[in-house]
């Protein structure tokens, strides 16, 4: 509410004599229904069309957009040049939105940062945009590039994009009293250690116009949270990004993607996706890694990985299904028999578990043994469709029927 | 006589199943688009003598498909008040 009053008190000066129709025929939006008088060619995987310029005489257009400056350091974005028609005599307020694409030559896609303001005053106004690249390997193109302007069609960046919007338009508004002005630097003085103070560590402190303390997310932790849901980042690519892209060497391109794990982490897992695979802190990360080098026959890098998903994660039974069948792949049989054994103790065992058991033990001689991993499967999932035939062949004589020799021998001493 | 090598080519292929061996190259390449990798199966699970084990489970990914509505939410409209 501070961070909307002190806006209106910057335009205050203008809106003094702006056009009847209160307060929100003063703003725009830019946005997925932004009004824009140039399209883009869009492919179905990706983007969308956009919808053409509304009629409405109220609404901004943009008329031109143009590769502005390459950033140039960490935690800096690019801008684009955005020229935009304003509607009516007053000044209006821009807000940008989350969601937009500009597209350039050869794939260079860009999307504007959310939580952007702009006051539009002349009838014809160019603005700086900051906006972040969504694919990692595209060449930037040079500055004054026409670029053309296309609705996302993906759904984990425009979740992205609005939980940036809503850390840096609300929560910052609650973190910032744990902001202290000191000798005119901003900087978080608190003994406090929790979530909320760690987002106010991350965030970059400023003055807006009207005084008020503005917090923005780190660029970097922005660019990496966007590249994780367009091209897959993990903290592995992030650090080779960084030494590509700012000629890090090795360790301290790893220690720059450390850094900026935790941030962009953050941002994933508020803007409701699985963060869990972005770093080693977590078992699903390995589990990832393991089934990446299983792919590419790599057991024994896939045993590790699966392993250290364990470690992180007792109770994780994929990653002990995984491990079991990379272990029956590298010839290791017995091993293989005790991940799944391990795997099937667990209350979340699936279907899958206990036929791989039953598949290891018979593979071992043990065919009782798999004759009753594979009644589980049954008990399970009764339409599995190869498991009848192997009890049959694990336990021709049916030796294996727990439940209803239990129940008939009871019946028999009730009987007797 | 070179003008009868083609027609007698094709019809030795077509006696000798041409037209199968066409059909089975289409079967064959349908795998490969499901993108089967990792380490075989053993000889025994393909010839049936033990049961053929299961896969691994596949990575899980960074956006799950049934949390994120596929339309982005409308604009919340700006608030003064």
């Amino acid at each position: 509410m501070r961070r909307i009053t002190a806006l209106l008190a910057a335009l205050l000066p203008v809106v003094a004599h702006a056009s009847e129709g209160g307060l929100h025929a003063l703003v725009d939006r830019l946005s997925t229904r932004l009004d824009v008088a140039l399209g883009g060619q869009a492919d179905a995987e990706h983007y969308r069309p956009l919808d053409p310029p509304g009629d409405d005489p109220a609404r901004a257009v943009v008329i031109a957009v143009a590769m502005g400056t390459h950033a140039e350091g960490p935690n800096e974005a690019d801008t684009l040049k955005v020229k935009v028609r304003r509607p009516g005599d007053g000044p209006r307020l821009l807000l940008v939105d989350a969601g937009i694409v500009f597209r350039g030559p050869g794939g260079a896609d860009f999307v504007a940062l959310p939580n952007q303001r702009f006051v539009l005053e002349q009838p014809e106004a160019e603005l700086a945009l900051e906006a972040l690249p969504i694919w990692p390997d595209k060449p930037t193109p040079p500055e004054g590039t026409p670029l053309q302007a296309v609705r996302s069609n993906d759904p984990g960046l425009i979740a992205v994009l609005r939980t940036v919007q809503r850390l840096e338009a609300e929560d910052a508004v609650r973190v910032s009293r744990y902001v202290k002005d000191k000798d005119g630097q901003l900087a978080v003085d608190t003994f406090v250690d929790n979530q909320d103070v760690s987002l106010a560590r991350w965030m970059a402190w400023s003055r807006d116009a009207a005084g008020q303390i503005r917090g923005r997310l780190p660029r970097d932790a922005v660019r990496f949270a966007i590249l994780a849901v367009t091209a897959g980042f993990t903290i592995q690519e992030t650090a080779d990004w960084l030494r590509l892209h700012r000629s890090m060497d090795m360790n301290p391109g790893i220690a720059a993607a450390w850094d900026v794990a935790k941030p962009t982490e953050y941002i994933l897992e508020r803007a409701g996706l699985n963060h869990r695979v972005f770093s080693p802190n977590h078992a699903l990360f390995h589990f990832n890694q393991g089934v990446v080098a299983f792919r590419k026959s790599d057991l024994e890098g896939a045993e590790k990985y699966f392993r250290k998903a364990m470690d992180l994660d007792a109770q994780f039974v994929p990653a002990r299904h995984n491990l079991g069948v990379t272990l029956y792949r590298a010839g290791k049989y017995d091993e293989a028999s005790e991940a799944f054994l391990m795997a099937t103790g667990m209350p979340s065992a699936g279907a899958d578990d206990f036929y791989n058991r039953g598949a290891t033990l018979y593979r071992l001689g043990d065919k009782l043994g798999a004759a009753r991993a594979f009644r589980k499967v049954l008990e399970l999932n009764p339409r599995d469709p190869d498991v009848e035939s192997w009890i049959e062949r694990a336990d021709p004589e049916g030796r294996t029927k727990p439940a209803p020799a239990k129940a008939g021998k009871k019946k028999k001493g009730g009987r007797k | 006589m070179k003008w009868l090598v083609l027609p007698a080519l094709l019809l030795a292929l077509c006696a000798c199943g041409g037209a199968k061996k066409l059909e089975g190259r289409v079967v064959q390449s349908a795998p490969k688009a499901v993108e089967v990798t990792g380490p075989k199966a053993s000889p025994e699970e393909v010839a049936g003598d033990v049961p053929a084990l299961r896969g691994p489970l596949d990575a899980q990914p960074l956006v799950p498909p049934e949390l994120i509505p596929p339309e982005p939410p409308a604009d919340p409209e700006p608030a003064f008040d």
